[in-house]
């Protein structure tokens, strides 16, 4: 049970190369903290540095009242589950389990009991005297936990766990995780490149862009209000339709470019260029209007329980992606009438990509 | 010349000889302190090596030097470090009080063949040492750092276990190289001397063979000397392999 808070922590490389721009954050007691970003983001260095496999060149890092800056990993009491596993090919899985344990002085029945607790917990009892190459990358993956909980650590640390498995697996895994955190309540920060991972796992999540947390907050919050265009296009997939729009002179709608309007409950300025920001499911198709946003079809993917529709939009060509319930035909270059409501409109400053 | 059979006359000569005896026991000794101790002191370097930052490849570079170095040459190195009238070594080691002289003392003769054979073997373990280093993925040591403060246990818990194909390797290979390649070192350094002392059982066969005229004794040996590679090499594979997790 713990908490950790960041206070502008920094990193910079040796070669100068600034990885991270001081990023503040609390962390609650038992709260499950996913980092998200595009891969150079930063969001792994800044869970190493958590661990303290990574030195921090600024600010500080606070695991409950302690700053950890200088305390060795080991001493930080924090446990970790990385990408490639990172089990000890040559132990068993117990002693991969045990082995935490043992070099902290536990006796050798204390061990027993935990690893065995641990191993029931994650189904691994009939896997213990087998070592970790024998094991499917689930099992092994499982066994990475396994370590990680025997030690009832402060705080979890997970770096992109799921990434080696298979897409099914992922699912089951994600669930099991999420599962667990709750079940011990221990807090939690998890790094992954995956949207859905990062939107089903997370109390909190913080999106992160070239070393910066670009917002922090619930999923849902972040997926409802982005605070940056960098945001809503990383979150939401497919990603979020982004057309350029101009403010009306009586401030009362934006003009898009095929002519099109959308109504405006905002005070902007009149004659504000922006980007409007829509997302797939947020589009309706409707029987051909006035007013309505007209779009040509290019190409169509069904899934199935919903059907995706890449259309062509305005004398521009922007491309705009339509996300529909069941099963749709359309043929290539087909003309549809759009519509959307305004309140599911994000609008962005052009120059800045910040939410207006 | 002639020549008559002898059935297994040879052999028996050989092995009733003290001298084939003393030699045996030299070579043992030699490829035993050899491959140990190049082992154990290349080993130590290429873990400091593999924690240097700062100016890594020029160190190691100059830890690989060695290894372009042939065997004669390191011999006769090693013959300039020891000569009684100049030799750095010889003044240095005589100047501390060690009464040192490998020209007549035999363990001091076995001392400057074992430091010259391991100089020159330790630059070739390194590099595979290194190589063995590097192939531990760092996610492991890192989830070791987690697991266990004590970097010293670290290394015998997780880095020696995960080298352990490495060391074997290089212990066959440089139980092979204390065999057989030590020829040059010793031809150039001691020829053996004094008394036959530092004579590996190959060193033997070449003179007992070429220089003392004794084909049919030279040949017994030879035999020998593969027969009893063969056992070492098996008992090798046998009973160290297994121990090894690859």
């Amino acid at each position: 049970m713990a908490t950790v808070t960041l206070n502008q922590a920094e990193k910079t490389y040796p070669n100068g190369f600034k990885a991270l721009h001081g990023i503040d954050l609390e962390i609650g007691d038992g709260e499950f903290t996913v980092l998200v970003g595009p891969s150079g983001c930063g969001k792994s260095t800044l869970l190493r540095m958590i661990a303290g496999l990574e030195s921090i060149s600024g600010g500080e890092i606070k695991i409950d009242d302690r700053v950890v800056n200088n305390v060795a990993p080991a001493d930080r009491d924090i446990a970790m589950v990385f990408q490639n596993y990172a089990l000890y090919p040559h132990m068993t899985n117990y002693g991969n389990m045990a082995y935490g344990l043992k070099n902290r002085g536990y006796s050798k029945a204390e061990i027993d009991t935990k690893v065995r607790h641990a191993a029931s917990i994650l189904q691994l009892d009939d896997h213990l005297d087998r070592k970790p190459q024998q094991l499917s990358g689930g099992q092994r993956q499982r066994v990475a936990m396994g370590r990680a909980i025997v030690r009832e650590p402060k705080v979890f640390l997970f770096d992109e766990p799921l990434s080696n498995l298979d897409a099914k697996l992922r699912v089951d895994m994600r669930l099991e995780i999420k599962n667990l955190q709750q079940r011990l309540g221990i807090t939690s920060v998890y790094v992954t490149h995956d949207q859905v991972e990062a939107m089903t796992l997370a109390d909190r999540l913080i999106v992160m862009n070239a070393g910066i947390a670009e917002q922090i907050g619930s999923p849902i919050e972040i997926y409802e209000k982005p605070a940056s265009l960098f945001v809503a296009s990383f979150i939401g997939s497919p990603s979020m339709n982004f057309l350029d729009g101009k403010v009306s002179d009586d401030k009362s709608h934006v003009v898009l470019g095929d002519g099109s309007k959308i109504d405006l409950d905002h005070k902007i300025d009149g004659g504000r260029e922006l980007v409007v920001g829509v997302r797939p499911e947020h589009f309706t198709l409707i029987a051909d209007g006035s007013g309505a946003q007209r779009a040509r079809v290019r190409m169509i993917e069904s899934l199935g329980a919903e059907t995706l529709v890449y259309l062509e939009f305005g004398d521009k060509g922007e491309n705009v992606t339509l996300r529909m319930q069941g099963t749709h035909q359309f043929t290539k270059g087909q003309e549809l009438a759009l519509s959307t409501s305004a309140d599911l409109v994000h609008l962005f400053d052009k120059d800045s990509g910040k939410r207006l | 010349m002639s020549s008559q059979f002898v059935w297994f006359r040879n052999f028996k000569d050989v092995l009733s000889s003290g001298s084939w005896l003393q030699s045996a026991i030299f070579t043992a000794v030699f490829s035993f302190l050899v491959a140990f101790l190049s082992i154990a002191i290349s080993l130590f370097l290429a873990v400091r090596a593999d924690e240097v930052v700062r100016g890594a490849k020029s160190y190691k570079t100059l830890l690989m030097w060695g290894y372009a170095i042939a065997p004669p040459v390191a011999g006769l190195l090693g013959t300039m470090l020891f000569n009684p009238l100049m030799g750095d070594l010889y003044i240095l080691l005589n100047s501390l009080g060690f009464e040192f002289n490998h020209i007549e003392n035999a363990n001091d003769a076995t001392f400057v063949v074992t430091l010259i054979a391991v100089w020159k073997q330790v630059s070739v373990n390194f590099i595979f040492f290194l190589s063995g280093l590097q192939g531990i993925p760092k996610s492991v040591t890192e989830a070791a750092t987690l697991d266990c403060k004590s970097a010293e246990r670290r290394f015998w818990t997780i880095t020696f276990p995960l080298l352990a194909p490495t060391t074997f390797f290089l212990m066959v290979i440089n139980l092979t190289y204390a065999f057989f390649e030590t020829f040059g070192i010793i031809d150039v350094s001691t020829k053996g001397s004094p008394g036959g002392s530092t004579a590996t059982l190959v060193y033997k066969v070449y003179v007992d063979g070429f220089l003392g005229a004794d084909l049919g004794g030279s040949s017994a040996q030879s035999v020998l000397l593969m027969i009893m590679v063969s056992v070492l090499t098996v008992f090798q594979f046998r009973f160290i392999e297994r121990k090894v997790h690859y």
